[in-house]
């Protein structure tokens, strides 16, 4: 793994320049926040100053930090480096392509760094300059390979700074699956149809029906499958396939598979969840038969707009696949050891369904 | 089944619902000022933009979900909100964060007095704290 100065040197910058200065800069000459920064230039408070000091942050020795992956979008990271001595705060963002993150001073008063870290989910806290690197790159990398319009963005921004941005190298690991054949970011095609995408997918069967459910296979299963959006925005949806006794649900955050024994389980399941969306609504969601296409042609339909949740199967194939290449065989592994546990120990308190619950 | 509140002394009642599936959804209940002052809080946060992750760890998507959800329970006269863990972290590391920026930033007040944010926040901070260690329970 290298992380290059210069584009350390670019990201700080760039930072610098952006929401961090024109919102911030006063925090560093104010007691209040800790002891003085100078990020003056000729007596005035400098962008470049600032940039300069988060360059030379991103190598203090003493620093804590954590990165949380948002798993709405992509599994972008967001890296919190906390400078106690400083009372500094320095975010590497990847989901935000304009600023690419901030530099602040938290009130001293808040234990900023640990809230944050627990609101995140309690990720692992790293220290040391070896471990900011790690960030750094694993910034560059997730802005370039996630997002090539932030990585154009990021260099045109350094650029007109007078500065170079070096494309990242991947890590030992992606090296490894590219030269292995099993990189397959790229594998669902924005020109295949669907459901060529789905076929694409291990565990899937292109005749008959499949043995082990994919969350496509149900998804796109529009004899079988019926749903409803949870919230008005659909932000939060709930399939239920007769065929294969399974329940998916969509939300920002997770995808969640529950697979029951039998189809009246999974349709008492899936009951619950429409009560539950009833009672929170107001109203009786809608129920709309074939599949997540259906249901998204539907809500356009009464609502004029796009569901918030908006995934296309082949955004949702994509996303499965960068969050792991063998999501999906875990995922039938998951449900048949679930199984095979419920079978095998009857007396035990679970409700005979097998789930499995993943990022997205 | 349904396990006692978590706090059945405050104006809001906060409480687990450990769902015969295997769920954990959270049951939260207020009289309608207090979730109204909630979502001027929630609200507060449109301004952050995609800045509101570096704040506060939550994504401005998952803050505009939760505000949409008061909004829909305000709007229908509702007293109860049953939503899952997982978006109840969002929305109580939202109203805890809120506290953080009273130092030398402009930021709108809600219709709570300060004491009352102080207990909510609190509430809901020790409510998610509890929340994650029961989640962590079951994973292990």
């Amino acid at each position: 793994m290298k992380q290059h100065p210069d584009n350390r040197r670019a990201i700080a910058q760039v930072i610098a320049h952006g929401h961090s200065f024109q919102s911030h800069h006063n925090e560093f000459d104010d007691p209040r926040w800790g002891r003085e920064i100078d990020i003056t230039y000729e007596g005035k408070h400098d962008p470049v100053a600032l940039g300069v000091y988060i360059e030379q942050a991103l190598s203090a020795p003493g620093a804590r930090l954590f990165t949380a992956t948002d798993t709405g979008t992509d599994n972008l990271s967001t890296s919190y480096i906390y400078n106690e001595d400083d009372n500094v705060m320095i975010v590497l963002d990847a989901n935000n392509a304009g600023d690419f993150g901030t530099i602040y001073r938290p009130n001293p008063n808040c234990r900023k760094f640990e809230r944050l870290h627990e609101f995140a989910g309690s990720p692992p806290i790293k220290k040391g300059e070896k471990a900011i690197a790690q960030a750094i790159h694993r910034f560059e990398l997730d802005i370039h390979k996630h997002s090539p319009e932030a990585w154009e963005t990021l260099t045109r921004k350094a650029s007109e700074l007078q500065l170079k941005t070096i494309e990242p190298e991947p890590t030992s690991a992606a090296k490894e699956q590219k030269r292995a054949g099993t990189n397959i970011a790229g594998l669902a095609d924005k020109n295949q149809p669907e459901n060529e995408q789905n076929a694409a997918l291990p565990g899937n069967e292109q005749n008959g029906p499949p043995v082990n459910p994919t969350v496509l296979d149900v998804l796109s299963d529009k004899e079988n499958t019926m749903g409803f959006w949870a919230d008005k925005d659909a932000r939060v949806t709930h399939y239920f396939n007769e065929r294969n006794h399974t329940v998916v649900t969509l939300s920002p955050n997770n995808l969640c598979v529950k697979r029951f024994e039998s189809s009246q389980e999974a349709f008492d399941y899936f009951s619950k969840k429409f009560d539950q969306s009833a009672q929170n609504l107001g109203i009786q969601p809608e129920l709309v038969q074939g599949g997540h296409k259906a249901l998204t042609d539907q809500y356009r339909a009464v609502t004029g707009h796009k569901p918030k949740m908006c995934k296309t199967m082949q955004r949702i194939a994509q996303q499965l696949q960068h969050v792991n290449l063998g999501c999906v065989e875990r995922l039938s592994n998951s449900i048949q050891s679930t199984m095979r546990q419920s079978r095998d120990q009857p007396g035990k308190n679970h409700d005979g369904g097998g789930a499995y619950e993943l990022s997205i | 089944m349904h396990t006692p509140s978590l706090d059945d002394s405050a104006a809001l009642h906060i409480s687990r619902l450990d769902t015969d599936d295997g769920d954990l959804n959270i049951n939260m209940t207020a009289t309608p000022e207090i979730w109204r002052g909630i979502l001027d809080i929630l609200k507060s946060y449109a301004a952050f933009g995609q800045e509101l992750r570096s704040y506060t760890a939550i994504s401005p998507q998952q803050a505009q979900y939760c505000t949409a959800l008061l909004q829909t329970l305000i709007d229908h006269d509702r007293r109860s909100l049953i939503i899952p863990a997982s978006d109840f972290n969002a929305l109580s590391a939202l109203v805890c964060a809120y506290q953080d920026f009273d130092l030398g930033h402009d930021r709108p007040s809600p219709a709570l007095s300060p004491e009352t944010y102080a207990h909510l926040a609190t509430q809901c901070e020790q409510a998610a704290r509890d929340v994650r260690h029961n989640a962590q329970g079951r994973q292990t």
